[in-house]
């Protein structure tokens, strides 16, 4: 007991996984992408980007080893139907195009195998869709099944996180659920080196006379994530805004983005 | 066709047809059972528990890697609007997946658009239609059939090789209130969707059953409770749910925001705004005022804004 050190768990930070977001602000930021080992939340009005950061996230955990991606698989759990397979398809193809440019330019490692086609992006998302809390638990706590016999898999997406455990109407209950399934999700981090990804809505509370709009589901549900990104809109200059608003390795900082047919990129 | 305009060659589906007294509603919200609280399973091993775990994971939450397929299968199918600009802004119509809002001041089209889509829903599959019949429930006028009829008509010399009885196949119910629309919606609807194949579900508006409540966290429960049906039977029966919204002005920057709050908001999967622009077209000694359609948010498609234009024949292009 009390062997490691900070000096160990800093080497093992810098080599953990990353997925890139491809906003290159907010990927530097972040130290490189989102990190295996945390929860991130993703919280935001409808309609700011939550679900299109997802299907991002989703290609861009299979970019090739050769790129420097991790060349793995996702797991997709949609609970609120908002999942989309064709716009996940227009960016595997447009991801897809992008990469065979890419290889025509540089010379890459032949022996480094690397199919990244529109259907093997397709491929590599495993999709569920949860009708309630009760669907939602079953699948969560089978994912350690999961991924014991896929070791490819290295991101979970839960979409939305809040919308099926919102229906439950007595608060203690509520924040019992929320609690075993953050606590599943935080050992699957930990134990197999896998990003979670979970997306939180927006509701308005009543504090200190006024109403505020502040994220969903409390703040003992805040207390258990590891990270939390706002993301909002700007209707007039057409962009979104990712602000950072808890993270422990990282101050409050607002990083603009745009959503275009590609997916997710940063403002130049 | 019977000589009353109103009622006369429908079918409705409250009252005499379905026996509502017998059906139980479709999504019952589950105590939390054998896996958190029941005294059953407290003295039940680990390992157990495991294996129960285990299978019904392999019956409820199984996952789907095919998304290829799955792109083309039914649960995400588009119902043509009949209008050209309005189906290349939604990249081929109405989807057959989650909650699709249209909200939009007074008289600027809704309805029209809602009679159109309970149209085009009817054709088959090769004219971006389902070959389905729709549900349409009206909780503040009456329902438009003198309108529709017109509609149909258009429509019978529009496609003169489908013999679609237009009219017959429009379910109505009205409802006035809360209570009664999660009623509706929740055992009446269930049943007829069991019984004939269902391809649209309307309701408009909701916006009139839910403005009239004053305790907020009530609106909220039963909001959510109202889309948690309808998800229930987009998913299992691969229809389109369309709910109207209605709009107001909350402030001198927010003109026509959509109402019903955030609450409703994110229970919605697509939100489509209409609203009139100062612009008209005439054609043949007559002025036809342009409307413009935007894509507010949709998963699959970016913030896409045409314009249309509403004339004897329905829901239009405008012409260039």
């Amino acid at each position: 007991m009390l062997k490691t050190t900070c000096f160990d768990i800093w080497r093992q930070e810098i080599e953990t996984p990353r997925i890139v977001t491809l906003c290159k602000e907010l990927d530097d930021k972040l130290g490189g992408g989102i990190a295996a080992g945390f929860i991130t939340e993703f919280c935001g009005g409808p309609g700011c980007g939550k679900t299109q950061m997802c299907f991002q996230l989703c290609i861009n955990v299979q970019f090739p080893k050769c790129i420097g991606g991790l060349q793995s698989k996702a797991i997709y759990l949609d609970t609120n139907q908002d999942f989309s397979p064709t716009r996940i398809l227009e960016l595997a193809v447009s991801t897809e195009k992008r990469f065979q440019r890419l290889l025509g330019k540089n010379s890459f490692d032949p022996s480094s195998k690397c199919d990244f086609t529109a259907n093997s992006i397709l491929a590599g998302i495993n999709y569920i869709y949860c009708e309630n809390y009760l669907m939602l638990q079953t699948a969560v706590e089978n994912i350690p099944e999961m991924v014991r016999k896929d070791k490819d898999i290295k991101l979970i997406v839960i979409d939305s996180f809040s919308f099926p455990i919102r229906v439950i109407e007595e608060v203690a209950e509520r924040t019992g659920i929320t609690y075993n399934l953050l606590t599943i999700l935080q050992h699957l981090t930990m134990e197999y080196k896998i990003v979670v990804v979970i997306t939180n809505e927006l509701t308005t509370r009543f504090n200190d006379n006024e109403w505020k709009i502040c994220p969903a589901l409390g703040d003992s549900h805040a207390h258990k994530i590891n990270h939390r990104i706002i993301v909002s809109k700007c209707n007039e200059q057409k962009y979104y805004m990712a602000l950072v608003e808890k993270s422990n390795m990282m101050p409050q900082v607002a990083i603009p983005f745009v959503i275009k047919h590609n997916g997710i990129r940063g403002i130049s | 066709m019977s000589a009353n305009p109103i009622t006369g060659g429908f079918n409705t589906f409250s009252g005499s047809k379905y026996n509502a007294n017998q059906i139980r509603p479709p999504v019952q919200y589950a105590k939390p059972g054998p896996f958190t609280k029941s005294k059953l399973l407290q003295d039940c091993p680990e390992a157990d528990i495991r294996v129960l775990k285990d299978a019904a994971a392999k019956v409820v939450a199984q996952p789907v890697s095919a998304l290829l397929q799955l792109s083309l299968s039914a649960n995400w199918s588009h119902i043509t609007t009949g209008c050209v600009a309005l189906d290349r802004c939604l990249r081929g119509g109405i989807v057959t997946r989650g909650i699709t809002e249209i909200c939009g001041a007074s008289g600027v089209g809704k309805t029209q658009l809602l009679l159109q889509l309970s149209l085009t829903v009817q054709l088959p599959r090769e004219l971006g239609g389902l070959g389905k019949a729709v549900a349409f429930i009206c909780t503040e006028d009456t329902f438009p059939s003198k309108r529709l009829f017109q509609l149909a008509k258009v429509f019978e010399k529009r496609f003169p090789d489908q013999k679609i009885n237009y009219m017959g196949n429009i379910y109505i119910e009205h409802v006035l209130e809360a209570d009664d629309l999660l009623k509706c919606v929740g055992v009446r609807l269930a049943k007829l969707m069991e019984s004939l194949r269902i391809g649209l579900i309307v309701i408009d508006s909701v916006a009139a059953i839910f403005r009239t409540y004053n305790n907020y966290i009530k609106r909220a429960r039963d909001m959510r409770k109202l889309a948690n049906y309808l998800l229930y039977y987009t998913n299992k029966y691969q229809c389109a749910v369309i709910c109207v919204n209605q709009v107001a002005t909350v402030s001198d920057a927010a003109k026509e925001t959509p109402c019903l709050g955030l609450a409703w908001a994110h229970l919605g999967r697509t939100r489509l705004k209409l609203s009139k622009v100062p612009k008209e077209v005439k054609i043949n000694e007559d002025l036809f005022t342009v409307r413009r359609f935007e894509i507010v948010y949709s998963p699959e498609t970016p913030n896409e804004v045409a314009e249309f234009m509403i004339t004897g024949g329905g829901v239009v292009d405008v012409p260039i």
